[in-house]
């Protein structure tokens, strides 16, 4: 189990502030039937990333339920770590070396974690494809296994899914952000959609004061309207077609561009798009480009509750829970037509999605020209993602999940009191 | 003696079917044989996702034949088929097979859309359970009908009849049934969480038994 500082624990009951307290009620009534359970997630980083991130919020929460619920992370040597990072991105449908020896270093990892399994849980929960082949050690008579897979998987490199299906095929059931990732598969597919935390410092509520200390001290005016995307410096982010995207909006509407990201010190890509993205911004001192360390979650919060749009024009997006970060915050969000943006987006209604330069520049101008429109498209998105992308559903979703594994394929159960 | 009204809840847990559509025909195809799980869930997603403002509430196949064909008649015929008028899901598939059979026709090319904008069928795998509320009369439904999840609502007004082939929501039929108010039943029987959303649904159904009551 991660050292007890990773693990966020919040009283379930403190989110009844937030989406209510009958959903609160309701997600204890439904984890009355999975009482004593004994879960286990397993994944390969505890610190990091999304998934750790998600992991440190939901194990308590599964724990204030009632669950005997633990997190383990799996070990590795650097070499295996290099075929994982390798295997991640061809599964994102990159280009990628791999050898037969790649596969025998990721099957040999795969046998020295084997006993990291408790073999008298109930539910065991492996995310991500690292620890996918723990499952080869189960005992198919105890015990429901899930897989749950927290990549865009619609453009895999064949070689490496031909190599992870057998091993996905031996679970009860895998879990896919949305039908588009689902694949060819012997086994139940389940789609939970994943969630933001509102306590955590990329969403809690900031006092003015701090919004406007983040601003002034990055030079952003707080006079005039501000356009802001978040990013890491990214092709697939699209960041210099976001610049595009404001000089032509500032044809007609006075404002300013403020381009937040990250990932250029570690990545030479990420340099290679930082200094595309400078180029293109020249000496425009109303395009502000901000290299923000990863852990940098507070201001990129204040970032976004001082924005007046917020633009996240991607051509490529797993899911994009910086979108669902900005709506929450109550912002009009302009978003590329891709992924789990176009989940999350109803057009017109919680957002715009859009799928070009010049579209994204109507719609910056017609939201700064509209701020009434602005203020309604962002507390539409504010009450879908309240309903739809907050933690507590996503505990819902999975004491759902495991309940499903328990009752089998059946339309609808009656759970007794 | 009244039966007491025991306030039921309902959580759903969505699937992949398997089946998805790039052109008009496959999405017939899929309509004609997915799971009625399915089509329960395309019809009344809306509601699964708790939309809130009225010009979504369009279900999902019509919204497709929208936003991905670009077929804006189908579109309107599509978001005619009422998911409340259907007494069960073997009638809403009916109407929807209709609709896009006639569209068809004879018509041999049918337009493609790219990978990016395919139709996945889901369904919807229910989970029904008790709140723990209950009423014996209708002073206090009038007050615990306001205090339960939207959830809740959802569940005695569109999941609980259409799964038991009723015309009745659960509320109009306790109401008549047992506290003898048909009047009060009719009213309740008349709102639509496609005409509000579940919030003010369940803000009306409170209004009309406090109206009753004074």
């Amino acid at each position: 189990m991660p050292t007890p500082e990773l693990i966020r624990s919040i009283d379930l009951d403190a989110y009844a502030d937030v989406v209510g307290e009958e959903e609160i009620a309701e997600i204890r009534r439904l984890a009355r039937s999975l009482t004593g359970a004994r879960v286990q997630h397993v994944n390969s980083t505890a610190v990091g990333g999304g998934v750790a991130e998600i992991l440190a919020r939901l194990v308590p929460l599964m724990q204030q339920v009632g669950l005997d619920a633990r997190w383990d992370v799996i070990s590795g040597s650097p070499r295996y770590y290099a075929v994982t990072k390798a295997f991640h991105n061809a599964l994102h449908g990159a280009e990628v070396e791999l050898d037969a020896e790649s596969f025998r270093i990721f099957d040999e990892n795969t046998r020295q974690n084997l006993g990291i399994v408790d073999p008298d849980l109930d539910f065991a929960i492996i995310h991500d494809p690292q620890p996918v082949g723990l499952a080869r050690a189960r005992n198919p008579s105890k015990g429901k296994w899930i897989w749950r897979c927290h990549i865009d998987l619609s453009d895999a490199d064949p070689r490496v899914w031909s190599f992870l299906r057998p091993q996905v095929e031996r679970y009860d059931a895998a879990v896919f952000h949305l039908p588009d990732y689902a694949q060819q598969l012997s086994i139940p597919q389940l789609l939970i959609m994943p969630a933001i935390d509102p306590f955590s410092e990329k969403n809690l509520e900031l006092p003015p004061e701090e919004i406007a200390r983040v601003l002034e001290r990055h030079g952003i005016d707080q006079k005039r309207p501000i356009v802001l995307q978040v990013s890491r410096f990214d092709r697939l982010k699209d960041p210099v077609g976001v610049i595009r995207a404001f000089q032509l909006a500032r044809g007609w509407h006075d404002c300013q561009l403020v381009l937040a990201g990250g990932g250029a010190d570690d990545d030479p890509e990420g340099e290679r798009v930082l200094a595309e993205v400078r180029e293109a911004a020249g000496s425009d001192p109303d395009v502000h480009i901000l290299n923000l360390p990863p852990d940098a979650h507070r201001e990129i919060n204040a970032l976004q509750r001082g924005a007046t749009v917020i633009v996240q024009k991607s051509v490529r997006e797993g899911f994009g829970l910086v979108v669902t970060e900005a709506m929450w915050k109550g912002k009009p969000v302009i978003g590329g037509a891709v992924g789990g943006i176009r989940r999350q987006i109803v057009q017109g209604t919680t957002g715009f999605l859009v799928h070009t330069v010049e579209g994204t520049a109507f719609r910056i101008r017609e939201l700064l020209t509209n701020p009434g429109m602005a203020h309604r498209l962002g507390e539409n998105a504010r009450q879908y993602v309240r309903h739809n992308f907050l933690l507590p559903i996503y505990l819902k979703q999975w004491l759902l999940a495991m309940l499903a594994m328990r009752h089998g394929e059946r339309g609808v159960t009656l759970l007794e009191e | 003696m009244n039966r007491p009204f025991a306030f039921q809840s309902a959580a759903s847990l969505v699937k992949h079917t398997g089946y998805s559509a790039d052109n008009v025909r496959a999405l017939l195809r899929g309509l004609q044989r997915v799971p009625g799980s399915s089509i329960f869930y395309h019809v009344h997603h809306a509601l699964f996702r708790r939309h809130f403002t009225i010009g979504e509430f369009m279900n999902d196949f019509a919204r497709w034949a929208l936003t991905a064909l670009g077929e804006e008649a189908l579109a309107e015929r599509l978001s005619a088929v009422d998911p409340l008028h259907c007494q069960s899901v073997r009638e809403a598939r009916n109407e929807l097979v209709r609709v896009i059979s006639e569209q068809l026709g004879a018509s041999e090319y049918v337009a493609h859309v790219p990978s990016g904008k395919r139709f996945f069928f889901s369904q919807a795998q229910t989970f029904v359970f008790p709140t723990g509320r209950s009423a014996a009369g209708l002073r206090e439904f009038g007050q615990e009908v306001q205090r339960v999840g939207v959830d809740t609502i959802f569940h005695h007004f569109v999941t609980a009849p259409l799964r038991l082939g009723r015309k009745d929501n659960d509320f109009s039929a306790w109401l008549r049934d047992e506290l003898g108010e048909p009047d009060l039943a009719h009213q309740v029987a008349e709102l639509s969480p496609y005409s509000y959303d579940l919030y003010r649904l369940r803000e009306r159904i409170g209004d009309l038994v406090e109206r009753r009551l004074h």
